[in-house]
């Protein structure tokens, strides 16, 4: 007990380092562990799903649209929520999101902001997010290079 | 100030300011910790004073554990922390030279300015001496060149290079500390000069 | 003696709080693997801002004056990237960027252009670089299928070509043709042509001499 008591600020500090890691380490709204198993889905492509797919699914599906993307949309008969991509991160926005039992799907007309959003959305711990699209092959290259063999071997460098 | 800077927004004086408060709290902490002594400095190659090793060992694992906490807490980014960049050769010759300064000068190059600051006069020759070093280098530089640029290997961390997670480097190194500091008591009761010692 | 005794407890005490705070953080470290450093509300204005973008154009010009502080990273495949990949570019596919230290290839100081095959791997690698704080990182819009369409199989049309339309379209010829010569080297020319790049990149990257 005395040892206890002779030491006690030492003790402090370090009860309270203690307190502020486990603290860090839960961290609401804020970016999960393990970055790269949750990226894993960009990897495999299997975050992509086009219309007919996002039709064909099990569940309650909510949409999520970005922008004024109307072309997808109108075909669907599921929940459908506008949210303009500034304002994803606000804490009503993000509870309706998680909250949601479902597939939750990012529609836009722009792979390139529904791609990033995923990301910064499944960094924070959203699983079972989609991004919907009408192009499976996004990431297929769609030219052929033809190599031209006229080509000398004096470049230098 | 990097890194600190990436949090808040500072005008360039502030930065120059941190770093001159930095500097003025470092050659404090020297001098009172008895660094502008030579004898003090050189006992650490004899063994009979080994307090350079124990306070240059303890601020090195302070700063690592508070740059990992802050780095943690996210108030560091680790990443804007300039790593030097590690040529083999160059650091092999570079070591044994300065090394072999260290023991006969009884200064380094931080040490030797604290005491050049308070006046004493092998501080200054010791000065004079560093900077006809730096000077014979630069002008020789061609000669040496292929030594001082060879071996290259990026600015390399330890834990990369073992391949082992910075925290865990951070206990082994801590607990490598410890044992030296264990060590180091033992080598002063073994090598004791208390002539010296006691004078220092 | 006795102020021996109470020097000596207080550095076990010392040594036994540092060995205790080592301990933490190998925990922490082996228990938490990455995750992005910045703040969701940071993050998330930093990756809407259209200043992270390229266009093909705007990396042509790039390639074509050599500028130095711009390096351009492929996140296809080692084999897409023997085929053919914009001249100066360095090879990272994408799993293996997410996998890896970034701090490996990314060059602080310089703008770092990532590009893929199209939108997605480029725009996804982003965010995760810039989540870990890596602050000059850039895609370049539409990725090798829109450096195709644009730059090596777009032509002009029409009577009149005005002073903008004309440097586009010279600049578009010169990558072409930078682009054609690279690409259609052997592979061991192919080879040391991006090792010199490499080597000449790792000179010029920053820090206090």
């Amino acid at each position: 007990m005395s040892t206890i008591k002779k030491n006690i600020p030492g003790l402090i500090v370090i009860l309270t380092l203690i307190i502020l890691i486990l603290i860090r380490l839960s961290g609401a709204g804020e970016f999960k562990p393990d970055l790269k198993k949750r990226a894993e889905s960009s990897i495999s492509l299997s975050n992509l799903i086009t219309p007919d797919q996002a039709e064909k699914m099990a569940g309650n599906k909510l949409i999520i649209s970005l922008d004024e993307n109307d072309m997808i949309l109108s075909n669907f008969k599921c929940e459908v929520c506008k949210v303009k991509p500034d304002s994803l991160v606000l804490k009503t926005n993000l509870d309706k999101i998680f909250k949601h039992k479902g597939p939750v799907m990012l529609s836009s007309s722009s792979e390139e902001l529904s791609a990033r959003l995923w990301m910064v959305l499944t960094q924070m711990g959203f699983k079972n997010l989609f991004i919907l699209t009408d192009q499976n092959d996004n990431e297929v290259i769609k030219y052929k290079f033809q190599p031209d063999t006229t080509i000398g071997l004096e470049l230098d460098e | 100030m990097g890194p600190i800077s990436s949090l808040i927004a500072m005008p360039e004086w502030l930065d120059l300011l941190i770093a001159l408060l930095i500097g003025v709290g470092f050659g404090f902490a020297l001098e009172q910790a008895g660094f502008s002594s030579s004898r003090k400095l050189a006992g650490m190659f004899y063994g009979y004073d080994t307090t350079v090793i124990k306070v240059f060992f303890t601020a090195a694992i302070v700063a690592l554990i508070g740059s990992q906490l802050l780095s943690f807490f996210g108030l560091l980014n680790l990443n804007m922390v300039f790593v030097n960049e590690f040529y083999i050769g160059a650091s092999i010759v570079g070591g044994v030279i300065m090394g072999a300064g260290f023991i006969m000068g009884g200064f380094c190059p931080g040490t030797g300015l604290s005491a050049l600051s308070i006046g004493k006069i092998d501080a200054m020759v010791f000065f004079a001496g560093g900077l006809t070093g730096a000077f014979l280098f630069a002008e020789t530089y061609p000669f040496i060149q292929n030594l001082a640029d060879g071996g290259y290997r990026g600015p390399l961390k330890i834990n990369d290079a073992m391949g082992i997670s910075s925290g865990l480097f951070t206990f082994l190194l801590i607990g490598a500390a410890v044992a030296m500091f264990w060590l180091a008591e033992k080598a002063e009761k073994r090598f004791a000069r208390p002539d010296i010692t006691d004078e220092i | 003696m006795r102020f021996n005794n109470n020097t000596m407890t207080i550095r076990h005490k010392y040594s036994i709080v540092l060995l205790f705070l080592g301990a933490i953080l190998a925990i922490l470290s082996l228990s938490g693997t990455r995750s992005f450093t910045v703040k969701p509300e940071i993050l998330l204005p930093e990756i809407l801002d259209q200043q992270t973008i390229f266009t093909v154009d705007q990396v042509a010009k790039f390639i074509i004056s050599e500028e130095k502080q711009v390096q351009i990273i492929d996140l296809r495949s080692p084999e897409e990237f023997m085929l053919m990949n914009i001249p100066g570019s360095v090879n990272v596919p994408y799993d293996m960027l997410i996998d890896d230290d970034p701090d490996k290839y990314i060059i602080r100081g310089s703008r770092n252009i990532i590009y893929s095959n199209g939108d997605l791997n480029a725009n996804y690698a982003m965010v995760i670089l810039k989540g870990l704080n890596y602050n000059d990182v850039y895609v370049m819009k539409g990725g090798m299928n829109e450096w195709f369409k644009t730059i090596m199989n777009s032509s002009f049309s029409g009577e009149r070509i005005s002073a903008r339309e004309n440097s586009l379209f010279e600049g578009r010829m010169k990558a072409r043709k930078l682009f054609v010569e690279i690409n259609s080297l052997p592979d061991s020319l192919k080879l040391s042509y991006m090792e010199n790049r490499r080597a000449m990149a790792k000179k010029l990257d920053g820090g206090c001499e």
